[in-house]
Formats: C-alpha cells, sequence, structure tokens
C-alpha cells in the first residue's frame, strides 16, 4: 500500500506506508520506491537531477536495509523532510526481528566508536556472504560517502525507528 | 562477451581493454553479483596491463554492487597482475562519491572522472563568465536562426534535444517560437545550467527540461528525439566524433541532426578589412592552441556525410551590421575582445605585444561596425542531415 501526502510547512515533506513483504516478494520495489521518492523530492532542490541521483541512492540502502530487518508482516513508514540545511530520511517499522535488531545496534555502536575508513575497508572486503552484513554495508557507505548521520529509537513492541539525514551541500555542491 | 541482468548491461570493448557498465546494478540476487565477479575475474586472468571499468552510463549501483566490484579490486591488487582504472563521471554524484572512496583505499587503483578535463578549453568554456557572451551571440543569431531551423525540418510537436544546450537561450527560444512537443536541453556547465533552470521557471516554459550530462555518454535512450541540435559546440572539444557518436545514437531513424559551427575565414568588413582578417587569423591560431577549431563549419557537410546522413542540407547563418541591431552586434565583438585577449590570452600567457595586438585587431572591428559606411558579416554554418530509416 502507498499513500502519499504533501504537509506544510514542512518544506518537501513526502510520507509513504509500506509493507515489508512486498519488498520480500519483489526486491525490484526497492528501485521503483527509491526512484518515485527520489524524483518527486528533488523538484525542492536547484540541481535536481543531481538532488534525485543521491536521494535515490540513499533510500534505496535504507529501505533495503530497514526491509531487512523487519518481520514480514510488519509495516514500514517513510517520511523525507528538509530541515535546517539538512534532508531526513525517517523510517521506521512496526516490528524488527530479534537478530536484525541486535545488528542494528551493533552497526550504530560500531559507526559511533569512528575510524569510518577502517570500519568501511572492512565491510567491503569482507568475506561473510550473510544478509546482514551485506545491509550494514549500505549504512556504512552512507556515513562514509555522504556524511549520513543517524540516529535510532525502539519501542517496547519492537518497532525500531531510524532517521539519516544528508546535508544539502551533497546535492547543491 | 556481454553480460546483463533486469535494468544493467556490463560489455567488454577488448580495444581499450575496457569494461562498460550501463543502466542500474541495483540488484540483490546471489547470482547476478557474482555473475558480475566471475566476468570481472574472467576478464582480468585473459588480458595484461591495465584494465578500465567505465562507470559513466551507470545511473545506479546498490552497496551489493559496489561491494563486488570491491572484491573484483581487492582480488586485483592481491594478483598485482594488471592495473584498474576506475572511470567515472561528475554528473552522476554516486561515481563521484563512492568510486573516488574505493579508489582511497586501495594500492594500484586509478579513479578517473572523464569528464573533468575532457576538453582543454572547458575550465573557461563552462565558467559563468562565459554566459554573457553567449547570450549576446544568441540575441545576433536566432533571429537569422530561427527560418534555418525551420527550414531544416524542426516542427511543432517534435522532441527535440539540444546537446551542449549552454545557458539554454536557444533552446528556450525554440520551445517558446517553434512548438515541439518538449525541447531537452543538456549541458555540462553547472552554472549554464542552473541559468537555463531559472529562465525557464521565470518565463514558465512547460516544453523544456535542462539537466546537466556529459556530451560524450548521455543519460539518454537510443532513438528516442526527432530533431537533435548541437550547436556551436563540436570546435571546441579535440575529440569530436565522441560526441557525434552519441548525438546519431539519440536520434531516431528519420530524425534529423542540425549542427552549426564557427568559421573564421567567413569574418569580413570593411573598412579595417586587413585588421580584421589578421585579428580572427590570431583568434583561430590561439583557439587550435588550446583545442579549438574556429574553422569547423567548413567541415561540417563531410562531417554529416562521414555519418553516411541523407537529405544534407548547408546554409549559413549570417549577421551583419546593416540587418542586425549595431548595439548588440558591438557587445558581440566586445566579449570576444574580452574571452580571446584577456580570458585565452591569459591561459596561453601571451606577450603584451600580441595582448595589445589583438586588442587592436578587435577595436578596428569594432570601429568598422560604427562606421557610418562601414560594413561587416559574421556567418556561422548551419548543416544538417537524415539519419536513414
Amino acid at each position: 500500500m502507498i499513500s502519499t501526502t504533501e504537509t506544510a510547512p514542512s518544506r518537501g515533506r513526502i510520507t509513504l506506508r509500506l509493507q515489508a513483504r512486498d519488498f520480500s516478494r519483489d526486491w525490484r520495489r526497492y528501485n521503483l520506491v527509491a526512484n518515485y521518492v527520489a524524483e518527486y523530492t528533488s523538484y525542492f532542490f536547484e540541481h535536481k537531477d543531481r538532488a534525485e541521483n543521491v536521494i535515490s541512492s540513499v533510500l534505496y540502502e535504507l529501505l533495503e536495509y530497514m526491509v531487512g530487518m523487519s518481520l514480514d508482516d510488519s509495516e514500514l513508514a517513510l517520511g523525507l523532510i528538509t530541515r535546517d540545511g539538512r534532508l531526513y530520511f525517517e523510517i521506521a517499522t512496526s516490528g524488527a526481528t530479534r537478530e536484525g535488531y541486535g545488528q542494528h545496534q551493533e552497526l550504530l555502536a560500531d559507526l559511533a566508536r569512528g575510524d569510518l575508513d577502517g570500519l568501511y575497508r572492512r565491510m567491503l572486503v569482507s568475506e561473510s556472504e550473510g544478509q546482514g552484513s551485506r545491509r550494514s554495508l549500505g549504512i556504512a557507505m552512507l556515513a562514509h560517502d555522504y556524511r549520513a548521520e543517524f540516529s535510532t529509537s525502539v519501542d517496547r513492541a519492537g518497532a525500531v525507528a531510524m532517521s539519516a539525514s544528508i546535508g544539502h551541500d551533497e546535492m547543491n555542491p | 562477451m556481454t553480460i546483463s541482468g533486469e535494468r544493467y548491461t556490463i560489455s567488454f570493448d577488448p580495444l581499450d581493454q575496457q569494461v562498460n557498465f550501463e543502466g542500474y546494478v541495483r540488484t540483490t540476487s546471489l547470482e547476478d553479483l557474482s555473475a558480475i565477479m566471475d566476468y570481472l575475474v574472467d576478464l582480468h586472468g585473459r588480458h595484461e596491463g591495465t584494465m578500465s571499468l567505465n562507470f559513466r552510463k551507470l545511473r545506479y549501483m546498490n552497496s551489493s554492487g559496489l561491494k563486488v566490484i570491491a572484491s573484483f579490486l581487492s582480488f586485483a591488487s592481491r594478483s598485482s597482475k594488471m592495473r584498474i582504472k576506475l572511470i567515472g563521471s561528475k554528473v552522476i554524484p554516486w561515481e563521484e562519491k563512492s568510486l573516488a572512496s574505493l579508489r582511497s583505499l586501495w594500492d594500484g587503483v586509478e579513479f578517473m572522472v572523464a569528464d573533468e578535463r575532457f576538453y582543454e578549453s572547458q575550465g573557461i568554456i563552462e565558467d559563468e563568465a562565459f554566459i554573457p557572451l553567449l547570450r549576446n551571440q544568441t540575441r545576433l543569431l536566432w533571429p537569422r536562426e530561427k527560418p534555418v531551423l525551420v527550414e531544416h525540418g524542426l516542427r511543432e510537436g517534435m522532441r527535440v534535444a539540444d546537446i551542449c544546450c549552454g545557458c539554454g537561450d536557444v533552446a528556450l527560444l525554440i520551445a517558446r517560437e517553434l512548438k515541439p512537443g518538449i525541447v531537452i536541453g543538456i549541458d555540462h556547465s553547472m552554472p549554464a545550467i542552473d541559468h537555463a533552470n531559472r529562465l525557464q521557471r521565470e518565463f514558465k516554459v512547460g516544453n523544456a527540461e535542462f539537466r546537466m550530462g556529459d556530451a560524450t555518454a548521455l543519460m539518454v535512450e537510443d532513438e528516442v528525439f526527432d530533431f537533435v541540435l548541437c550547436r556551436l559546440s563540436l570546435q571546441i572539444f579535440s575529440r569530436p566524433e565522441q560526441i557525434l557518436r552519441e548525438l546519431h545514437r539519440i536520434l531516431r531513424p528519420g530524425g534529423r541532426l542540425y549542427l552549426t559551427g564557427e568559421d573564421y575565414d567567413l569574418i569580413v568588413g570593411c573598412p579595417n578589412e586587413a585588421e580584421i582578417r589578421n585579428v580572427y587569423g590570431k583568434a583561430g591560431q590561439y583557439g587550435r592552441k588550446i583545442g579549438m577549431d574556429l574553422y569547423n563549419g567548413r567541415k561540417l557537410y563531410g562531417t554529416l556525410m562521414g555519418m553516411k546522413m541523407k537529405n544534407i542540407k548547408v546554409d549559413t547563418i549570417d549577421a551583419d551590421n546593416l540587418g542586425s541591431n549595431r548595439p548588440v552586434f558591438s557587445e558581440v565583438i566586445a566579449s570576444w575582445r574580452h574571452f580571446s585577449a584577456e580570458t585565452i590570452g591569459k591561459s596561453l600567457a601571451i606577450s603584451e605585444g600580441e595582448r595589445t595586438e589583438l586588442l587592436a585587431g578587435y577595436d578596428a572591428h569594432l570601429s568598422t561596425i560604427r562606421h557610418p559606411h562601414g560594413y561587416t558579416k559574421w556567418s556561422v554554418v548551419a548543416a544538417s542531415g537524415e539519419k536513414p530509416k
């Protein structure tokens, strides 16, 4: 299910609600949703083409990451908003797997430790073929290449929310 | 040898030992990812020297795809058999970010932004300071070029591409006055595209779009345009054939390719005939030194013949000081004077004597324009041909 709304006064707001299982059933939906949201949002930026490429690249990785940690019947909420010179990607799942959530906490702790170059390189050359490590690489790539900043929260029912933000200068050099 | 997936094609060009990636590599299928790795490893095993991975036409690559490239670089680095060159484009942000960081992780991997210095005068032509010159030239040429475009087949409702559109003035004039279905303007200069987008919004032109792009690797599907223009641009590239290949590719069979080019021998005037001939002769020589061919107008017919285009038409677009607005003509020459003597002169470190001579030559041309009995003409060659069906 997809619904979109744009609400003033938040500039560039778009909100989607999506079913995790739709992505597990057909991975091509990652590309479709990332490009749709990117094109929609890119009109808020002066360098539209550049913004579209950056937003789609970031969102693709976030979607794949969040779906990967979600229970099959969970719902994802996605919102994009620009604030204080940054573009925020807010993404939440109504239910994460225990393993997925554990990996998520571990990854954010790794990112917070610093030495992003070292972490990114280790992930790039890691022989591990696990789905979890592949998804984590996407988040490390966003932190390393797009200077993305992350925050996360979890509630008692197992819902996990993550906010990733990138500076507008990534799109308007 | 080619492999392809849902939205990507990867092919090998043995002439350049280059692997060309096109489309989107956004797969999570382990089978697809392994196939890409196997393909690269196989090519690596069968060649020596340097192997290039060209991503200039790859719009997206996800982190899984990037990991395959990283694994290949790691493998190649360990084997020390070949140097690997990654080729990206300035107009595709993910490449600037992610390919550059891959390069920094391994020794023996080179990252080249193909379109960063791909013609000698790029820094001058793509600078914001060049825009006023482009605008003045359009003011002078457009009234004469508009009927030429119609004569060469530009019709209402067509899908039109203006490649190397500069600051977009001509594309916007075409959109408003000749009513094509859509005009897509593509240029590599960010200030020029910003300018074009601002004007498009300001004038509320709904049938025009502008985007940054590399004319030698356009992110445009094959055979989608009815009419493709490339005006006064082939002359600045040292390898125009790379652009011509792309212009031909995006033109539909039966569509027309329209090119214009300068020919400095066609700039004449009297009085001051000798000074005028002399200054454009000098300017042409300086142009050559920075990779420009300011005599390419006369070559356009041969270019179109070489591309096997049909029904070729050639015209000149003549602006003279009688039929044109004299102050605008003077502005154009004043812009050339500054561009040639100051911008190019500085870039070539010409002597003070040469600079003074250039300035005096342009001043002589300016006085011809203003002279009550003076006559001067600037002619641009326009040539177009039809792509065979």
